[in-house]
Order: structure tokens, then C-alpha cells, then sequence
């Protein structure tokens, strides 16, 4: 835990000093998501899931290095008497060329890059705020991601929950990528002494990428994947377990993207991973050692020059023997507004933004 | 409302051991004024706090927890007269998790101020728990605590560095029994580079309106503090404190205790500090004090006499820019045999606003 937290947060021990100030924008972006899960066990209930999200929060920068983000999210499923959770957006972020540093709400877009057996893509609608800190680097030829995301304070029969964990990619050359990513889900807490339970899951793998006549963009994705429950236990199969994973995308005329997932596992669980790569059933009696998964879909990105973006995809799936159809379809509506506030400073001057 | 007799020398006792100009690093945990604003003017306060903590203690003398969250202040403060100011707003508290409840508290004040005096009535904004150390005030209470309600009383100028306070913390009703905690802090420099150091910190339940308990706990005392430039700017400061526990159910200790604070902080530049405590207490108690320091366990049953506690620590603090600070400290703990680790890290990000400034005047 301690080392978790530690690791995690060294890079904000280096923060340099400078003076600048800036701006005020209004963020605003209107999601809204349907998305059907066709498979109905052992390994995932179906599910049809149907609803908006609406993000408003203030950005203010503070100067060329730093700025803090303040609003609420909301979200809610379709219905006659439709609720809405709302939760609060609060962010410090301090940032360079090439670093993103960050405290409060985080930036959790496309689940952090995870591949699906780490974290489920259900995430992104189930969970898509996430509190706690977060680092970010981005230059030319390597991008990382690392993150710890509170879900559960620890109360009279509750444990704390928390995962953490990253992904980092290196371009060894313009078509190959190197990555590793790491997920580890953490339920405990000493206050009320409740069971501690860890679930890790490392994976290592490459990326192929290019144009290719006819097929356009694409790509290909290979990763070798572990799990384990050594520190407590969520399955009742073994602690270790191993899986390998294969993803193979074109994008013919560039019309839309035909992809292809293939999954090979023995005793693999990621408590937050798609079920459907797991080898532990719903059912805590339901366990299948060996477990094979394939995924064939279609995939159509449309994006209007940061004015919206249409994501819909289609998938036929099969674990082991079974098959299923699945779909998802997101809109997403971006619109800001400059706000027009002048800040005091320290010396009585103030800045004009 | 039932007052012991040491409540009417809080005061008193602070005062007396208080005056002068002690040489001091600001970012220490010193006795701060609240800022006010401009003669005339109303300005729009706000600042963000993003907070984690975490300890890893196994001792039953302080709960081992996380703290991992964001707080945020905003508040009018209006300059009414020459020096009279009133804030009004509200203080959000939103711990980091999924579902957890958005704690949103008020914030009314009337303010006032004359150079470097300052009386604050209504709810406080306490600066490093009104500057005591941490057998009197844990240091967890910075984020679990970060605004009380009551009245303070602050002076910080050549001749006093004084912050005094009193923090209602619950009314009496025929369920609840009045709580509330008050006491303060003082530096009075004495001679060349040492300074008079007093701490008093009294809590109290009672409430005479409904029948119930009634008990107080009170701990104090004085030290003396040394200013130095060894590998840097230094200080060493060394307090004796006494602590009186009365009418605690079940206390297995005695009402009387005692302990030895010291500790040395050398800052080599202006954004590290390198600190290490020591304490050595004899039936030590005091209600709001780091658990660590305490004689009686978290439990209320497990009690150790004769304690010793250390720390060893490296603190990091920086002004980013505009204001905004990332506050980093991180600690070694040695609880009687034991070995425990503990961490925190804070940034605060101020944002204050001229809203009308069409009265302002001149100071």
C-alpha cells in the first residue's frame, strides 16, 4: 500500500518554480452512450445499459505549469423517472511540454489504455469518474499512463478499495511499439480490520501499425498476459494464471474497422477485467482452467473537427463454446466557453484574462 | 455551558508566556493572520486543497488509515469598514471514492483587524492547528478538521506571536453533550536567538441542561526554542508538557501526566526541511493529540504507562507559482519498539477574485 502510493507519486517531489498566470474556460461535454452485452453467463450477465453523462467543470490555469479544474459530473440511465448521480470534479494539474501530474478527478479516458482483460470496457460507462492521482508523459516515441484510483473508503463494513497501476509504450520505430501495462485491484483497510485482498495483473506485449493498400490502417497487438492472487484470494482456482492475447485490425477503404481479438488463457482473473477473458465463473462453483475467447467487430469513428464524435461498434463474440452479438454506440459533445474573471494576486495586481 | 476553572486562564497563560520577534521560517507551521481584503473592496475567495495521507501503523496508539481527497473554500469577503471584514460561502469536503457523501459546511465570519491583531468570530480557518505541536493537536486533524467554528484570537507582529482559539465542535441537545476544544499557541523570544514557546490545549464535554457526562482533558506546557544556521536554518525546540484527565469512563491511568517534546528542523534552503522528534511520556493523555504520544490505546482499554515515540523526516515544500504550493513529507516512526511509516502531501491552489472594488479606498 505505502509503496504503491510512493511509487506512484515520486515525480511530484520535483516541481520546479515559476510565475505566470491564465485563463478561465467552462468545459462542457454531453455524453450519451447505449450499449448491449448479449452474453448471459457463466462469465458475464447480459446487460443493456442506455443513458447520458454531462461533464461541466471550470478550468483555470494558474500560470504556464499549473491549473485546477472545479464542477460535477452527472450521469443517469434512461427511464421516465430518470435519476442523476452526480459527483464532484475537482483537479490540480501541473504540466510541461511533456509531463501531466494530477491530483483530484483524473483523466481516465479510454480506461487508461488497458487491453480488455485487465479492465473491462464497461468501465468507461459504469465508472467513468475516477479520484486520486495520476501521471502522464507524453513525448515523441513514448507515452505512459500510471495511475491510483480511490473507489471505497474504509468504513464500519467496508473495506478500502483502490486499483492502481499504468501503461507505458515505446516506439521502437514508426510501425512497432513496445508496451507493458500493469493492474492491481486492492481491497482491505486495518481500521475495521477487515480481510485484505490483492489481485495483480502485469502484461507485456508489442504493437504493429501502418497503411496497407486496401486494408488502410492497420494494425496488429500482441501481448502476453499474467494474474495473481497471492495476498488473499478472489477465485478458487490457483493463485497464478497466465493468458495470451492477439488483436488484429484493418480499416478497408478507410470506411470502418474490421478487428479481430483471439484470447488463450489458463486460470487467468482480473477482478476488474471482461469476465469473458476470466477463468472464474459468476458462480463461485463455476471454474474453467483453460479458456478460450474470440471477438470479431466492426468499429466506425466519426469525429467533426472537435465539434462531436460518433463512436459505434458492433461484435460477435465466443467464449468457449458459446456465442453472442454485442454493441455500443457513444455520441460525445464538446462546448466551451471563455469565461471572462480577473484574479487578484498577491500584490494587488491583477490579471486581465 | 460548564467551564472548569483552567478554562478562564487559557487566555492568561498563553498571553503571559507571549511577545517579540522570533526568527522563524514561515512555512514552519507559524502562527499565520488570515489574509483580509482591500479597505472598501469585496473579493471572492477560494482555494482548492488536494490532500492524501497515510500511515502504516500497527501500534494500538493511532489508527493506521488513509486519507486521499480534495477540499475546497469559497467565500465573499467583504470589507464593511475600516477594520471590519464579514465572509460569507461555503467548505466543500469530498474524500476520494466512488459513493461517498459530499460533506458541504458554511462559512460566516466577521472579522476583525487592526495591524497585526485579528479576532475572528464565527467560523475559523485554522493555519497547522493554530500552531500546536502534535502530542497536543494531531496532525491528521489539518485535513480531517480543516475549518472549526467559534471564535480565535491572533497576533503576530515584533512583540507577540499569539494564536487562541476556542471550536465548538458539538451543541447539547437531550441526545449529544456539548463538545467543544480551545487553547492556543505562543512564541515570546527572550534573549539572542531563543524563544518562550507555550502550548495549552483543553477539550471538554458537559452540559449542564441535560444530565450526562462531564469530563475534560487538558494538556500544556512551555518550552524553549533555539534559532540556528546549522547546515542551513535550524531550530530546536524542547517542551515540557503536562497533560489532566478527569472523568473519563474506564480510564485505566491516572489523572496526571507528563511528557518531554523535542524536536530539531533544519531547513538547508527554502524547500527542505529534515526533521526528527523525540518524546518520552509518563501517563500522557491528551484528547485531540497524535494517538503516538498518547499513553492510552485507540481501543480505550490498552494503556502503557511510560512511552517513548520518534520520528526522523524529510519535508518538501514548494510555491509552484500564483500561489499555488505542493506541500511533501514523508516519515519514518519508531511507536516504543516498533517501526511505522507515514506520508502526506498537499496542494493548495488559491484563486481570489476582486468582485467590487468601486468603494475601495486607500489603506
Amino acid at each position: 500500500m505505502f509503496l504503491a502510493l510512493f511509487i506512484v507519486f515520486i515525480p511530484f517531489l520535483f516541481f520546479p518554480s515559476s510565475i505566470f498566470a491564465g485563463d478561465v474556460v467552462l468545459e462542457n461535454t454531453l455524453t450519451l452512450f447505449g450499449d448491449v452485452e448479449g452474453f448471459n453467463g457463466p462469465y458475464r450477465q447480459s446487460l443493456t445499459l442506455l443513458g447520458q453523462e454531462f461533464e461541466s467543470f471550470f478550468e483555470i490555469s494558474k500560470g504556464n505549469h499549473t491549473l485546477f479544474e472545479a464542477g460535477f459530473f452527472a450521469d443517469g440511465q434512461e427511464q421516465q423517472n430518470i435519476q442523476f448521480n452526480v459527483n464532484p470534479v475537482l483537479s490540480f494539474k501541473y504540466y510541461t511540454d511533456t509531463t501531466k501530474l494530477i491530483l483530484g478527478t483524473l483523466e481516465n479516458e479510454n480506461r487508461h489504455g488497458y487491453l480488455e482483460p485487465l479492465e473491462d470496457p464497461l468501465l468507461e460507462f459504469t465508472r467513468p469518474i475516477e479520484y486520486g492521482f495520476q501521471w502522464k508523459e507524453r513525448a515523441d516515441g513514448f507515452q505512459s499512463d500510471w495511475f491510483l484510483d480511490w473507489q471505497d473508503i474504509n468504513i464500519v463494513n467496508q473495506p478500502e478499495i483502490f486499483d492502481y497501476g499504468g501503461v507505458t509504450r515505446a516506439d521502437v520505430d514508426e510501425h512497432f511499439d513496445l508496451e507493458i501495462q500493469f493492474h492491481a485491484h486492492h481491497e482491505g483497510g486495518r481500521i475495521f480490520f477487515v480481510h485484505v485482498i490483492n489481485n495483480y495483473v502485469p502484461a507485456v506485449g508489442f504493437r504493429l501499425h501502418g497503411s496497407l493498400p486496401v486494408l488502410g490502417e492497420s494494425s496488429l497487438a500482441v501481448f502476453g498476459v499474467l494474474s495473481c492472487d497471492f495476498e488473499g484470494q478472489y477465485i478458487t482456482g490457483p493463485d497464478w494464471g497466465n493468458g495470451f492475447y492477439a488483436r488484429a485490425g484493418v480499416t478497408p477503404w478507410g470506411l470502418f474497422e474490421l478487428y479481430g481479438i483471439m484470447w488463450n488463457a489458463q486460470n487467468f482473473f482480473s477482478q476488474e477485467g471482461d469476465p469473458n477473458y476470466s477463468s472464474q465463473g459468476l458462480d463461485p462453483n463455476y471454474y474453467q482452467a483453460n479458456r478460450m475467447y474470440e471477438e470479431l467487430g466492426f468499429k466506425k469513428e466519426i469525429t467533426g473537427d472537435k465539434d462531436f464524435l460518433f463512436d459505434a461498434e458492433i461484435k460477435s463474440e465466443w467464449a468457449d463454446a458459446a456465442w453472442a452479438l454485442s454493441g455500443k454506440m457513444v455520441a460525445t459533445v464538446p462546448f466551451n466557453l471563455d469565461i471572462s474573471i480577473q484574479e487578484k494576486k498577491k500584490d494587488g495586481i491583477e490579471n486581465a484574462n | 455551558m460548564r467551564i472548569n476553572k483552567s478554562w478562564f486562564f487559557v487566555f492568561c497563560v498563553i498571553g503571559m508566556t507571549t511577545r517579540v520577534h522570533a526568527k522563524s521560517i514561515d512555512w514552519m507551521g507559524q502562527t499565520a493572520l488570515a489574509p483580509t481584503a482591500v479597505q472598501g473592496a469585496v473579493e471572492w475567495k477560494n482555494q482548492f486543497t488536494f490532500y492524501g495521507d497515510n500511515n502504516e501503523f500497527f501500534e494500538p496508539f493511532r489508527v493506521r488509515e488513509t486519507l486521499l481527497g480534495q477540499q475546497f473554500n469559497s467565500f465573499l469577503d467583504a470589507s464593511i469598514k475600516q477594520n471590519v471584514d464579514l465572509w460569507a460561502g461555503a467548505f466543500v469536503d469530498h474524500q476520494s471514492a466512488q459513493a461517498v457523501t459530499t460533506n458541504i459546511q458554511p462559512i460566516f465570519s466577521f472579522v476583525y483587524h487592526e495591524g497585526g491583531s485579528q479576532f475572528i468570530f464565527g467560523t475559523l480557518l485554522p493555519v497547522y492547528r493554530h500552531g500546536l505541536i502534535e502530542p497536543m493537536e494531531s496532525t491528521a486533524l489539518e485535513i480531517t478538521r480543516p475549518i472549526e467554528y467559534g471564535m480565535e484570537f491572533i497576533q503576530k507582529d515584533n512583540f507577540i506571536n499569539l494564536d487562541s482559539f476556542l471550536d465548538w465542535q458539538q451543541v447539547l441537545t437531550d441526545v449529544n453533550r456539548e463538545i467543544f476544544d480551545y487553547g492556543g499557541s505562543s512564541r515570546l523570544p527572550i534573549w539572542g536567538d531563543f524563544t518562550l514557546l507555550g502550548q495549552l490545549h483543553g477539550y471538554h464535554v458537559g452540559g449542564e441542561q441535560y444530565d450526562g457526562i462531564v469530563r475534560n482533558n487538558l494538556a500544556g506546557g512551555i518550552g524553549l526554542g533555539l534559532d540556528g544556521n546549522f547546515l542551513g536554518s535550524s531550530t530546536l525546540e524542547v517542551f515540557g508538557l503536562g497533560s489532566k484527565d478527569t472523568n473519563r469512563p474506564n480510564y485505566p491511568g491516572p489523572a496526571y501526566g507528563c511528557g518531554l517534546y523535542t524536536k530539531v528542523l533544519i531547513c538547508p534552503d527554502h524547500q527542505w526541511q529534515f526533521f526528527g522528534i523525540s518524546w518520552i511520556g509518563q501517563d500522557f493523555i491528551s484528547e485531540e493529540g497524535d494517538g503516538n504520544y498518547n499513553s492510552l490505546g485507540t481501543d480505550g482499554i490498552t494503556y502503557e504507562p511510560s512511552r517513548t515515540y520518534e520520528e526522523l523526516g524529510v519535508r518538501r515544500f514548494v510555491e509552484i507559482e500564483n500561489g499555488v504550493t505542493f506541500d511533501f513529507e514523508l516519515r519514518s516512526n519508531w511507536i516504543d519498539a516498533s517501526w511505522g511509516n507515514s506520508f502526506r502531501f498537499m496542494a493548495f491552489v488559491p484563486f481570489d477574485v476582486t468582485v467590487d472594488n468601486k468603494n475601495s479606498k486607500t489603506n
